[in-house]
């Protein structure tokens, strides 16, 4: 068996071995895009892997891992995370699923080491090289606003039968069924489905206030978002105060297999200065958005404890996440606090990792 | 207590805490590798109640998935984790 480094060219046997494990694999142009148009990439020219595999005596892949950088800022210094995603092993070569993890988690001029779409397996998997589940708020609470509250309510009891689980969600249905939320605007917000260059001066304003956060300029969330950019599946609501862009929502819609619903993903959430009514407005907006475009409900993974009141304020409820997912080995003291040691500052979402990818 | 007592005494534990794998204390039983029968979870499961025990029991501070998947080569039996350890 060889450990090896992941090429462009391993596409389609990428692609059979996740499918055999039913992991989701982008379209081959959006999965090279991954690396071929990352910005940290482009800029830095150096070689960079791109994940390893682990190769069979017949030259077949029989097990992988993605390696995605990702930009991040905190007090006006950037650091180089490393994305993990794919992890799959064929069952016969499991024992090497670690070998695989090792490798990821042990590269040379990386600040911190990502995942956020973690199952119990690779939780324990990361625990144990020494990652830890980051310290934010509530980041275990999905949030959901429903908007066909009948059609979620039926298909939820259809896919479970009768456990503590369902019963408790059953009575927080039952505080939401009857509550009307109000929905009025005052403020006019501009909307687009692609990011322009007002990113920029918007990241560069974001990098000094005392956040971390995985980089908000043009090119970087131009290539996040790129397979949806510029489709009705990718909605941005920027607020402009005299012309400068000071605060944007990002959704994606996009389909809760399990349920059978669809649904608006809330991705972004980020602004200068925390204007409560206008913040609160660009939320309410897109509940309008989604309500038009029919979809079933608007959820939220993550956000630091104020942007999470602020939902909970316009009607999200709270639903648990079977497992935590976001976990991140450090390698950097600097932001060691920040990630491991201030729940109420940290603000991380799915944006912040793979999962953005899975949307 | 030695490191190999500390080994002997993590597979004992591992052994008695599930019933669906079992670590044979003999050197060439492979942990890791082509011919292992343990699975990941097995196998960090092993991992981490032997760096339990090293850290209680000799005060050894080690982070031991890193260490055993650095210096390892394509298979780790029982013998190269102790010599590993031990070096």
């Amino acid at each position: 068996m060889n450990l090896e480094k992941l090429t462009l060219e391993d596409y389609e046997q990428v692609k059979n071995l996740s499918k055999k494990y039913k992991l989701d694999v982008l379209k081959k142009n959006d999965w090279t895009s991954i690396w071929g148009k990352n910005p940290f990439i482009i800029k830095s020219q150096k070689d960079w892997t791109i994940g390893w595999k682990l190769v069979d005596p017949k030259n077949e892949i029989v097990g992988l891992i993605h390696n995605i950088p990702f930009t991040f800022y905190y007090k006006n210094r950037n650091y180089l995370a490393a994305i993990c995603g794919n992890w799959v092993i064929d069952n016969k070569y499991r024992s090497f699923a670690l070998d695989i993890r090792s490798k990821f988690l042990n590269q040379k001029n990386i600040d911190l080491y990502i995942t956020n779409t973690a199952n119990e397996i690779s939780e324990k998997v990361m625990e144990a090289f020494k990652a830890k589940k980051i310290s934010q708020y509530e980041y275990f609470n999905r949030m959901v606003y429903m908007l066909n509250k009948r059609k979620i309510i039926i298909n939820y009891i259809k896919k479970f039968s009768f456990n503590k689980s369902l019963i408790e969600d059953i009575k927080s249905f039952k505080n939401i069924l009857f509550k009307k939320t109000d929905l009025g605007i005052s403020n006019n917000f501009s909307i687009s489905n692609n990011f322009g260059s007002d990113f920029d001066d918007f990241n560069n304003n974001l990098k000094k206030k005392e956040i971390l956060y995985s980089s908000k300029d043009c090119e970087w969330l131009n290539w996040k978002y790129a397979r949806l950019i510029n489709t009705d599946n990718l909605w941005v609501i920027k607020n402009y105060d005299s012309h400068k862009l000071t605060g944007f929502l990002v959704f994606v819609v996009n389909y809760e297999k399990n349920y059978k619903l669809k649904k608006s993903t809330v991705v972004e959430l980020s602004f200068i200065n925390e204007d409560e009514l206008k913040i609160s407005e660009m939320i309410k907006k897109c509940i309008l958005i989604s309500k038009k475009l029919n979809c079933d409900l608007v959820d939220v993974i993550g956000f630091n404890k104020y942007k999470k009141n602020l939902f909970k304020k316009i009607g999200f409820v709270d639903k648990k996440i079977n497992n935590f997912s976001f976990l991140v080995k450090n390698s950097n003291p600097e932001i060691e606090n920040i990630l491991f040691n201030n729940e109420t500052m940290l603000d991380l979402s799915l944006t912040d990792g793979d999962a953005i990818f899975s949307l | 207590m030695d490191i190999k007592e500390a080994v002997d005494s993590s597979i004992k534990e591992f052994n008695k805490s599930q019933d669906k794998f079992k670590i044979q204390n003999i050197d060439d039983f492979e942990l890791i590798g082509q011919n292992s029968t343990l699975d990941s979870m097995a196998i960090v499961n092993f991992l981490m109640l032997l760096e339990k025990k090293l850290l209680k029991d000799l005060n050894i501070k080690i982070n031991l998935m890193d260490k055993v998947f650095l210096e390892k080569k394509e298979k780790l039996n029982i013998k190269d984790l102790v010599s590993i350890l031990e070096s």
